[in-house]
C-alpha cells in the first residue's frame, strides 16, 4: 500500500554570512514498504530521524528527493488538490497530546474540522460521526464542549487519536504516541490503538524509542541510526536474531525487571552519536562499533539480505555473532 | 494566624470565577485605571444627561467666565460651557482612540500573520517595511499624511493608524513564528486545513491575548496623536468639542482664562493614563511574558 524509495530529507543549515551552506541529513536514502493493516515500527535514539521520516512520508515536510508511493500515486509529486485527498486517507498522532490540540478549540470543533474540510456530512450527520468516534476512543458526549486543558493527558491523547481516525484513513503515523503519558495510561492507549487498527484495518507507522513497545505493536521493525536504516526485519525475528551491532546494542540496553540477571553481560558502545553535520566516512556507526574494521571506516555498507524479509546494513552481517551477550 | 488569614482571603477570592479576574482585582494600579476609565466612559455614554448645556451653545454675554457653581469648568471665548464641552468631548476621544486602534490592529495583525507564517522573501519584505516605519517620527509622518488627505477627524484616524501599526506587526509575527512550529499547527495541516484557515482558526485565536493587551496600551498614544493633530488644527473642525481643538482655542487666553486649556489637558492626560494603567495590569495578568519594545 505504501512504498517509500530512496527518501531523503536534508535541512539547509548556514552559520554565518560567508560560511558555506551545510546540510543536515536527517533522513538519508530510506526505502521500505508497508502492507495494508500492518504495523511498521520505527525505532532509534533521538536524532536518528524517525520523526522527520514520519513527517516527510505524510508530506508535512517536503522531501528533498525520493518517492513516496501511496496506493500507486507518488505523493511527493502531488498537486495541492491531490494532496488534499491524500490528507483524507492519512492521519497523525503526536507525542505531546496537549501541544497537538489547539488550546482555543473545543473538542467538538477539533473533531468537526476534518469533516468540514473534506465536505463530509453536515450538522446532524457530522455531530453523529463526532459522537461515534468519541465513543470509539473511549470518551463520551460530556467531553464534547471541553477545552483541551480541561482534559487529562490520556484524554487529550484520545482526542488526538479520534481526530486522526475520524476520516477513516488507511495510513496513520503514530509519533511516540505514548511516550509522554503515565505508564498505566500508556497501556490503555496502546490497547486502544491496537483495537482501532483491528476494527478499521488501519496501517500504522509506529515511531518509538521504546523497543518493548515496538515489539508489542509492530509486525515489522525498522531500526534507524543517524538518518539511515541499519536493520529491517519482522519483529520477532529482530528480537531473536539481531544482525546489526547497533541493533544488538539497543536490545542489550533494554532494562529487564529480573534480579537474577544482575550478571547479564551487556553489549555496550562508547561515546555519543556523531553530529549530523559532521558525519563520519564509511559506516555511520563505525566510531562506536566494537567490531569496526578499516573497511567500515572507508566504505558505506549496502543492504545484505540475511533471511526472508531481513535486511542489514553491515559489511559483516553474515559473520558477526553476538553470542555470549545477554541481549535482552 | 497568618495561615488562617490566607485561607480567608482565598475563600473571599473564590467568589470570582476565573483566576484572571482575581489577579486583576488584586492589581491596585489596574483597579485605579479601570475606575478612571469607567468614569470617562460613563461621561461619554450619558453626555446628554449630565451636560448642563449643549456643547455648541453660544452665549456671548458669558464670555471667559471663571469656574463657578453654574459653570463648573468656566466658559470659553464664545461663552460656551467648558464642562459640557469636556463631557461631549469624551465621546470623541474614546471613539477616535478605539477607531484608530481597530484600524492599526487590522493592518498590523494581517501583515504580522502573513510575515510570520510565510517565512522567506515575503517575511523579509514586510519586516523591512515595518522597521522602516518604526524609524520615522510618527507625528511628522502623520502630519504629512493629513496634509495630503486634508483636515478632518476621519483623515486624522487614517493618518495615525497608518503610522502606528508596526508594534502589532512585530508582536503578531513573533507569536506566529513560535506557534507555526507547534504540533497543533502540524496536525491542522495533516487534516488538510488551508493556510488561510490555519492562520485564522489556529494562530490568530492564540495571539488574541497579546493583541488585546497591546491594544489597551496603544489607545493612549492614539488619543495623544489625534488630539495633537487636532491641536495643530488638522483634526476636528469647530465647533466639535474635541479636546485637542479645545486646547488650541484655549491657548490664546491661557493667561486670562487658563481653565479653557487646563481642563481639556487634564482630561486628555487622565484618559491616556487610565488606559495605560489598565493595559499594564492586563499585561501582568494575561500575558506576563509580553514586554513591549
Amino acid at each position: 500500500m505504501l512504498t517509500v524509495r530512496n527518501l531523503r530529507k536534508y535541512f539547509r543549515f548556514k552559520r554565518g554570512l560567508l560560511s558555506t551552506v551545510q546540510y543536515i541529513r536527517a533522513v538519508d536514502d530510506v526505502s521500505f514498504s508497508v502492507d495494508r493493516g500492518v504495523t511498521l515500527g520505527v525505532v532509534g535514539e533521538s536524532g536518528s530521524g524517525k520523526t522527520t521520516l514520519g513527517l516527510t512520508v505524510l508530506r508535512l515536510l517536503e522531501p528533498t528527493s525520493g518517492e513516496i508511493v501511496f496506493n500507486g500515486v507518488d505523493v511527493a509529486k502531488l498537486s495541492k488538490k491531490g494532496l488534499k485527498s491524500f490528507r483524507r486517507s492519512t492521519g497523525i498522532v503526536f507525542q505531546d497530546p496537549y501541544s497537538s490540540l489547539n488550546p482555543r478549540m473545543r473538542v467538538k470543533e477539533i473533531l468537526e474540522r476534518p469533516l468540514k474540510i473534506h465536505g463530509i456530512g453536515s450538522g446532524e450527520a457530522s455531530l453523529d460521526s463526532v459522537s461515534g468516534v468519541l465513543e470509539d476512543v473511549g470518551l463520551g458526549e460530556e467531553h464534547l464542549m471541553r477545552y483541551p486543558h480541561e482534559l487529562s493527558g490520556g484524554q487529550q491523547q484520545r482526542v488526538a487519536i479520534a481526530r486522526a481516525i475520524i476520516l477513516k484513513p488507511q495510513l496513520v503515523v503514530l509519533d511516540e504516541p505514548t511516550s509522554s503519558l503515565d505508564v498505566s495510561v500508556q497501556a490503555q492507549i496502546l490497547n486502544l490503538l491496537l483495537d482501532l487498527q483491528y476494527r478499521y484495518v488501519l496501517t500504522y507507522i509506529f515511531i518509538t524509542h521504546d523497543l518493548l513497545t515496538a515489539r508489542h505493536v509492530s509486525d515489522v521493525i525498522m531500526v534507524m541510526y543517524l538518518g539511515k536504516v541499519v536493520e529491517l526485519s519482522r519483529a520477532h525475528e529482530l528480537f531473536l536474531n539481531p544482525r546489526h551491532p547497533y541493533t544488538a546494542t539497543l536490545l542489550s540496553s533494554i532494562p529487564l525487571p529480573d534480579p537474577k540477571l544482575k550478571t547479564r553481560k551487556r553489549m555496550e558502545v562508547v561515546g555519543e552519536p556523531p553530529s549530523l553535520l559532521n558525519l563520519p566516512k564509511g559506516c555511520r556507526f563505525h566510531q562506536r562499533c566494537p567490531y569496526a574494521t578499516d573497511k567500515c571506516r572507508l566504505e558505506e555498507p549496502g543492504f545484505t539480505r540475511v533471511g526472508d524479509d531481513h535486511l542489514v546494513a553491515c559489511h559483516y552481517a553474515h559473520e558477526l555473532s553476538f553470542e555470549g551477550f545477554t541481549l535482552w | 494566624m497568618t495561615r488562617l488569614l490566607e485561607d480567608l482571603r482565598k475563600k473571599a477570592y473564590s467568589v470570582y470565577r476565573s483566576e484572571e479576574v482575581k489577579l486583576l482585582i488584586r492589581h491596585r494600579r489596574g483597579v485605579v485605571g479601570l475606575a478612571l476609565l469607567t468614569i470617562i466612559v460613563f461621561m461619554a455614554l450619558t453626555a446628554d444627561l449630565i451636560a448642563p448645556r449643549r456643547f455648541d451653545e453660544v452665549d456671548t454675554a458669558l464670555r471667559l467666565q471663571p469656574p463657578s457653581l453654574k459653570h463648573l469648568f468656566g466658559t470659553d471665548h464664545l461663552g460656551r460651557d467648558v464642562f459640557s464641552r469636556i463631557v461631549y468631548g469624551a465621546r470623541i476621544a474614546l471613539w477616535v482612540g478605539i477607531l484608530v486602534v481597530l484600524v492599526e490592529a487590522g493592518i498590523g495583525v494581517t501583515l504580522g500573520l502573513i510575515s510570520g507564517y510565510y517565512s522567506g522573501f515575503l517575511d523579509k519584505v514586510i519586516s523591512a517595511f515595518t522597521d522602516m516605519l518604526w524609524a520615522f517620527p510618527p507625528i511628522i509622518l502623520a502630519l504629512a499624511i493629513v496634509t495630503i488627505l486634508g483636515p478632518g477627524l476621519t483623515n486624522v484616524v487614517i493618518a495615525v493608524a497608518v503610522v502606528s501599526w508596526a508594534p502589532y506587526a512585530r508582536i503578531v509575527r513573533a507569536k506566529t513564528q513560535s506557534l507555526v512550529s507547534r504540533e497543533f499547527v502540524m496536525a491542522a495541516r495533516a487534516i488538510g486545513e488551508s493556510d488561510l484557515s490555519i492562520m485564522f482558526r489556529y494562530i490568530l485565536p492564540n495571539t488574541l491575548v497579546s493583541i488585546i493587551v497591546l491594544a489597551t496600551l496603544t489607545i493612549p498614544s492614539a488619543i495623544l496623536y489625534t488630539t495633537a493633530l487636532s491641536f495643530l488644527g488638522f483634526g476636528a473642525q469647530p465647533p466639535t468639542p474635541d479636546w485637542g481643538a479645545m486646547l488650541n482655542e484655549g491657548k490664546d487666553y491661557i493667561f486670562g482664562a487658563p481653565w479653557n486649556s487646563i481642563f481639556p489637558g487634564v482630561f486628555i492626560t487622565l484618559t491616556a493614563l487610565s488606559f495605560n494603567l489598565l493595559g499594564d495590569a492586563l499585561r501582568d495578568v494575561l500575558d506576563p511574558k509580553l514586554r513591549l519594545r
